[in-house]
């Protein structure tokens, strides 16, 4: 199988964070608190990511990690009340920027 | 003047429209949807897990260099752990209306899984110990913030 190249994996954690996000987003309301974690968690998971690309981490590890992260993120959305389904949309969003940039 | 009047007029129901629907949309936010109340049993046991992962982590750090830090060397952790949480789920999942907190059990669970795969594949670096443990306190907290908010 060919080696995936960052783009492709820039990818697939973009669409990873965008379908663990939405879903768990779009029926609980989040607070604006959220964007500044959201922000963090990408930062780690690009971390992970540029250490997986430099061969520290197996993709593996990298995904393991990562759902960790992810899940942290998911359990801390849960239990927010306020301001709606327009924050997922717009924290998703700002997500598929950081990543894409 | 009469049309100027009549724009006056358009303007001023506008904006009271606009008004009106911000404030629907601000009661909507603030619906209260209804939930199980104040479990301490939950409470307890939540804090006593943290304590745990806590420590794991605080030996995991210990450990770099100067110990073994196989997966094997820590079984105990991952076994108590799976227990307390499944201890905490069945709880959870018998209270009513208790949805939100059995989700966020579920996840932390996922997560207690995936560090045990992670630590399966590897001896965990300062970093990833640092990261983990950030990840596992952030849902801790998420957790036991959801369910103090049952008191009120």
């Amino acid at each position: 199988m060919a080696k995936k190249s960052k783009n492709d994996i820039q990818t697939e954690v973009l669409a990873i964070m965008a379908r663990h996000l939405a879903q768990s987003a779009i029926e609980r309301p989040i607070d604006p608190e959220i964007l500044s974690q959201a922000q963090t968690t990408i930062n780690q998971a690009l971390a992970l990511q540029q250490q997986m690309l430099a061969g520290d981490l197996s993709s593996q590890q990298f995904q393991a990690h990562q759902g960790i992260l992810l899940n942290a993120l998911r359990v801390r959305l849960l239990s927010q009340g306020g301001v709606g389904r327009l924050w997922a949309q717009t924290l998703v969003n700002e997500l598929a920027d950081l990543l894409l940039k | 003047m009469v049309q100027g009047i009549w724009h006056c007029l358009t303007y001023k129901s506008a904006g009271r429209a606009v008004m009106v629907v911000l404030c629907l949309l601000l009661l909507q936010a603030c619906a209260l949807v209804p939930t199980t109340p104040y479990d301490s049993s939950t409470d307890k046991s939540i804090t006593r897990l943290q304590k745990h992962a806590a420590q794991h982590f605080v030996a995991l750090a210990a450990l770099q260099g100067v110990g073994p830090c196989d997966y094997a060397e820590f079984t105990d952790f991952y076994d108590d752990a799976a227990v307390a949480l499944s201890g905490l789920l069945v709880r959870a999942k018998a209270l009513p209306r208790n949805g939100v907190t059995v989700e966020q059990l579920l996840l932390l669970q996922s997560s207690f899984e995936s560090l045990a795969k992670l630590h399966r594949l590897g001896c965990l670096s300062p970093v990833q110990v640092a990261d983990v443990w950030r990840s596992f306190d952030t849902s801790f907290s998420a957790i036991l913030r959801l369910e103090l908010a049952k008191k009120g």
